[in-house]
């Protein structure tokens, strides 16, 4: 083996490792061949220097803590084969020729074997099955058939189609048990899932130990099954059965536990009435003159929405004037005034912001899972106008109604 | 020589030999050689664990007669390794000696 070749070949068997890492190596190797040819050897005298080949790469991966069993040179032949001279690559084809010749000479055996068995089988069926027919249809011909032959025949299609239905209803069963098992084997995946997310919360403290311990039950009560029928179907024993019923009433007791826990835990939840979530903290400050009633009405209208109104009556304030402020929340909403006061009509009313789904969300989340850390639950809304202040004259307070909307 | 013995002491060795000055590996590889009889390729697997284990460091080196030398310097740890394995050799081979010679006698 020349230095090309061995390389080569060491290149092959080290391709596990990282290519820097190959390299590296492979330039000692390299190198020192260099210098012994240097000397006056042989490239081949010097590999030969090296050892065993085989021995070579497994203490180099064993240097990698790589297990050199699973870089044999079975495992890299596939990629070696390319690498190979001729004349070797004709010696091995040989081999493998011969390999897969002998393998489809066997394989054709065992078929022509089979195939002629299952042949006569097939065969019989249909020729019992026609004499069936041809019975049933000439039930005359029928008579003239010697009895015991008769019978015989009947036995042999009775067992015929005995067997034929076993073969499905096997069929079926295994189906059915194969769909079985993956919907728990899915099922259970998922309540894993679940049961890792309540774990971490229950760490956390939130109040979940019930519905994680009912979590753990399920996973028994679908995974018993799961793992029984795809894995143990058809390794019954008197220990794996009793095993597996244990586990399944166990999960059974964890599900009854955990609900348990968990409706004790939450009926001990305290209400804490309505929760108003952000700041109304923002003012806004107009006015507006009313010159005619609107249509078909006797009084001017302000429609507010919002959580509260008051009207002020204020001799300071112009007749047929309203002057108001407007305390929002800027962040979750813009103040929209729809002035047509010279019709007589006033609306003011919120405009959410883009994203505020969003903003409305997070804040009630925070707020929720505060309370629930804490056992408490309320009702919980975003404030958007919070408040309208109008003021008016005394003189005028008469002809103006106010509409309060929500 | 029995290899199991060599492959216990190859490390010993090849840390004693590059205690005083830093090595590259063909040049190691004939200072271990002098001392016990070793397939010259299994010591470069041991270089390489034993740079990844931080007992060696490793730099390059021009040379005149090729391309450049990658050489083995000792660290600390390596030192400290190298001593430990010698107390380890000598507790050993005072033990084993002092054993034959209590049944010989």
């Amino acid at each position: 083996m020349n230095k090309e070749r061995f390389l080569e070949k060491l290149t092959i068997r080290l391709q596990v490792l990282d290519e820097k890492e190959k390299q590296d190596i492979l330039d000692e190797y390299a190198l020192h061949i260099d210098m012994k040819v240097a000397e006056g050897l042989s490239e081949e005298e010097a590999i030969q220097d090296f050892g065993d080949f085989e021995e070579l790469v497994a203490d180099i991966l064993e240097a990698y803590h790589v297990n050199p069993k699973f870089c044999t040179p079975s495992k890299v032949r596939k990629k070696e084969w390319k690498s190979l001279d001729m004349s070797k690559m004709k010696e091995e084809g040989k081999e493998a020729c011969s390999k897969a010749g002998g393998f489809l000479k066997r394989s054709m055996k065992a078929l022509q074997k089979h195939g002629k068995h299952a042949y006569t089988k097939i065969r019989g069926f249909f020729h019992q099955l026609k004499n069936k027919m041809k019975m049933m249809c000439h039930r005359e011909q029928k008579e003239k058939l010697n009895d015991s032959q008769d019978s015989k025949r009947m036995k042999g299609f009775g067992q015929s189609c005995k067997r034929t239905f076993a073969g499905v209803m096997r069929g079926c069963w295994n189906a059915v048990c194969l769909l079985t098992a993956i919907v728990f084997f899915v099922l259970t995946a998922i309540i894993v899932l679940c049961f890792g997310v309540l774990l971490v919360w229950q760490i956390q403290g939130y109040p979940l130990a019930g519905v994680t311990l009912g979590c753990l039950g399920a996973i028994l009560i679908f995974g018993t099954p799961a793992v029984r029928l795809l894995y143990f179907r058809k390794k019954r024993n008197q220990h794996s059965g009793l095993i597996f019923s244990g586990i399944f009433v166990f999960g059974i007791l964890f599900v009854g536990l955990g609900t348990g826990i968990a409706l004790k835990e939450y009926a001990s939840f305290e209400y804490t009435g309505i929760h108003t979530i952000g700041n109304a903290d923002m003012m806004m400050r107009g006015e507006a003159t009313f010159e005619s009633f609107p249509e078909g009405e006797e009084k001017y209208m302000l429609h507010c929405f919002a959580d509260e109104i008051e009207v002020i009556e204020d001799a300071s304030v112009p007749e047929k004037t309203v002057k108001y402020e407007i305390r929002y929340n800027q962040d979750y909403v813009d103040v929209m005034i729809n002035d047509m006061s010279a019709d007589g009509y006033v609306c003011i009313a919120p405009a959410s912001k883009a994203g505020t789904g969003f903003y409305d969300f997070m804040r009630c989340k925070d707020e929720i899972l505060k309370d629930f850390k804490h056992k408490r639950i309320g009702t919980y809304k975003t404030v958007g106008i919070e408040k309208v202040k109008c003021r008016v004259n005394p003189k005028t307070a008469e002809e103006l109604y106010v509409e309060k909307s929500w | 020589m029995n290899a199991q013995f060599k492959k216990g002491v190859l490390e010993l060795i090849v840390l004693e030999s590059v205690r005083n000055k830093d090595m590259y590996g063909y040049e190691l590889v004939q200072e271990v050689s002098k001392v016990i009889d070793v397939n010259e390729g299994t010591i470069y697997p041991l270089l390489k664990r034993l740079t990844n284990e931080k007992y060696f460091e490793t730099y390059l080196r021009e040379s005149t007669e090729g391309p450049p030398r990658k050489y083995y310097h000792l660290t600390a740890a390596g030192i400290l390794y190298r001593d430990t394995l010698e107390t380890e050799w000598d507790e050993f081979q005072t033990r084993v000696c002092r054993f034959l010679k209590e049944r010989s006698l």
